[in-house]
This record gives C-alpha cells, structure tokens and sequence, in this order.
C-alpha cells in the first residue's frame, strides 16, 4: 500500500498564507457511523467528537481539504512512525515516505467532520460583560507536519498575553472559556459531508523563489 | 456508611442551595414550604425583572414535554457518567444528578424546542439548545465553584452571529440568557 506522497512536505512548498476563506478544515473522529455522530435532537455535532479527552482543545489539528481528501483520514502511525513522523517541520522539509505495516496502517472504523474556515479564522468571543471580561479569538495556522503537509491547527489567543503571568485561579478561567469557545465554535458550523471546496492556487503552497 | 455519606451530602447541598436562591419548581423542598406558610408575597422576589412575584396560582408542573425531554436528559446522563466514570473526579453520583437537574430544569422552563446534554472531561455538561431561531450554548461546571455557587458559561447564536457570550454563576447565566429569551413556565427567584 503506497503512502500518498502528496500530503507530505516539499523542498518546493512553503508556508501557507494566503487567503483560505472559500475553504474547509477536515478532521477525523473515531466512529464507525457517521450519523451517530450528529445529535438527534440538536443535528448538531456531539461534542465528544470534537477532541479525545488526551488531546488539547485549545490547539486541535486539523488537515486543509483538498489535496488532503477524506480518505487520508484512514492513516494511523505505529509507535515508530509516531516517534518518526508525529513532529511539526517546515514545509520545504525533504521527508521519508512512511513505509506501511512499519510505520503507518490504515484505521478503518474513522469518520470525519468538515468545518468551514471562514466561520473559524479571527471569529472573537467576547465575554466582556462577565464578571471577569476577557476576548478570545480563533485562529486556524499552518502547522505542516512531517506525515502531512496540509496540517493546519485551531488555536486561541487572548488579550490577557502570556497565560504564564496569571495567577492561577485566573488562568484556569481562561482556560475554561477558551474550551467552551473551542467546543461551541465548532460544534455550531462543523458539516458531516464532503463540502465543495475550490481548488488551492498553487502560487499559495509552492515556493517559486 | 455509603447511604450515610449521601444523606449528609444532600443535607449540606440543599442548605447550599437554600441560602443563594430559590428554584419556583415543584421539585424545590424551600419553596414549597414558603408555599404553604402563605405568605410568598413578602418572601419571594424576581431577580432579573421589575416585576414582583410569580402569583401562587400560575405556579404549574412542566408540560408533557418538558417532562418527556427532562427524563430524556436524566437518562442520558446517567448513560454518559457511567460511561466516563473519571470526569468528575470523587463527587458523589447524587450531588452530580441534585446539580444537573438544577441546569436541566432552568433550561427546560424556556421550553426548548431541542436540547441535548452531553458530559465533558473537565467534570462540566454541555447543554445545546434551540428556541425561536436561537442556538444556546450553556456549559455548566459540576466540580467547580465560582464564588460559592456553581460556575456556567453562555454562548448565544443566531444564524452564524455570535450574539453573546458570558461566564458568571449559574444564576447570573440565567438572567443574562432571560433578556433574549423569557421562561415559560417560572422564573428564577431570589430569597429575601
């Protein structure tokens, strides 16, 4: 089974910055039926397929659909291909392709969400009329691994700066509403389904310097 | 000794309870007995309007559907505690049902038109809920307290508009959510 060579980095690539508003972030959750991941009542997106309990909410990756397809989301790693492959890079970098059964499977029992980036990048929660006002704001980076270029991540900042000078009772409010940011943004725009998303430009991911 | 550890967590839980605010609920062991002393007129006052009280006799018991979609979110929390019996660390089952229900049954009093429950690992319920266009979010802490009550968090949409967002106790969540939109059946009262 050949590793789709694809998704990995290039010495030709590098960092994505253009304009992704037109575009769609894919991320996989662990179910065999899709539907059940979708809330009867709601139709919203159950939010224990948002993120497992050991991953961190307020940075949760993501892939850019595209070139990365949802049949991608079927790549597992092996304990070696983790310690091999599981690490951020830069996007020029030259990397091994994974060598299956060793290093890389395919997972099966996988679905996946699609969320549109648009509704994700710079959108602020304001809780300024809270007894303690803070602003959070997405941000959805590119974050090129070495098993996958198209890696993007949904990070949070504040106006509060380094997280590190608050106090501790302070810093897990932060951290709390930041979670329920993460978990209501996604929730409310995430799609079961393959959006249609327009073809990337290569001049955004090629390198022509 | 387990019943006994129980018995003095509900005791301490509804003494809690008792001298923040009030539930105008059938459920509520406080209310009901200001209920039947008569005098509720003087006892009872509105915290999130300018009006006074709610009128002994409009008090009612929720519709049948409010009861049909509060035993739906009993049962699906109970189904999900056990499930992930880590994320709310020692709380007592009891003390967890006793505060979920007090989230469920402020919800349901504005009679949503759906509602989901579902448990997080950081010992919270995350409540989606839909009402006259409005998408609510409210996350309500069951190991944590803000300033001696229970911490909630409120996320209102309409559309794709973020139309507020506030992290309080969970009483001040209710009142922040009362000025979109209003509770059907009761109001949150406040103990004079």
């Amino acid at each position: 089974m050949n590793y789709p060579i694809e998704i990995l980095p290039n010495p030709a690539y590098k960092l994505i910055e253009c304009e992704l508003s037109d575009h769609f972030l894919i991320r996989f959750f662990n179910c065999n039926k899709p539907e059940e991941a979708i809330d009867e009542n709601t139709g919203k997106l159950k939010i224990e397929h948002i993120c497992s309990p050991r991953e961190q909410i307020e940075d949760l990756s993501h892939s850019l659909l595209g070139v990365y397809k949802p049949e991608h989301i079927e790549i597992s790693f092996t304990d070696l291909g983790k310690q091999k492959f599981l690490h951020y890079c830069n996007p020029n970098e030259d990397v091994q392709t994974p060598i299956f059964e060793d290093e890389y499977f395919f997972a099966k029992s996988r679905s996946f969400w699609c969320a549109p980036i648009a509704k994700l990048n710079n959108r602020q929660f304001e809780y300024s009329k809270s007894e303690q006002p803070m602003t959070a704001t997405c941000m959805v980076v590119h974050t090129p691994m070495r098993w996958n270029y198209w890696h993007f991540s949904l990070r949070w900042k504040t106006n509060f700066g380094e997280l590190s000078q608050l106090d501790e009772r302070a810093r897990k409010n932060v951290a709390k509403r930041i979670g329920q940011a993460a978990r209501v943004a996604i929730t409310h725009f995430a799609i079961l389904g393959i959006p249609e998303t327009p073809i990337l430009s290569e001049e955004c991911y090629i390198d022509n310097n | 000794m387990a019943q006994e550890k129980h018995y003095e967590d509900f005791i301490s839980f509804m003494k809690n309870n008792s001298a923040k605010k009030t539930l105008a609920y059938g459920l509520d062991v406080e209310y009901s007995k200001q209920m039947r002393k008569g005098s509720s007129s003087t006892i009872l006052r509105n915290t999130g309007e300018t009006q006074s009280v709610i009128p002994k006799d409009s008090y009612s018991f929720s519709s049948f559907n409010s009861t049909r979609q509060f035993i739906q979110l009993e049962k699906s929390f109970r189904s999900q505690i056990d499930k992930n019996p880590g994320y709310f660390g020692d709380q007592s089952h009891y003390i967890l049902q006793e505060k979920m229900k007090t989230s469920a049954e402020l919800i349901l009093s504005y009679c949503p038109e759906n509602i989901s429950l579902q448990i997080t690992n950081e010992g919270s319920i995350f409540y989606t809920f839909t009402k006259k266009g409005y998408s609510i979010y409210i996350q309500h802490f069951l190991i944590d307290e803000y300033d001696d009550s229970d911490e909630a968090i409120l996320s209102i949409f309409r559309g794709d508009d973020n139309l507020l967002n506030y992290g309080g106790n969970l009483s001040s969540v209710f009142s922040e959510l009362s000025k979109f939109i209003v509770p059907n059946t009761y109001t949150v009262l406040e103990q004079v």
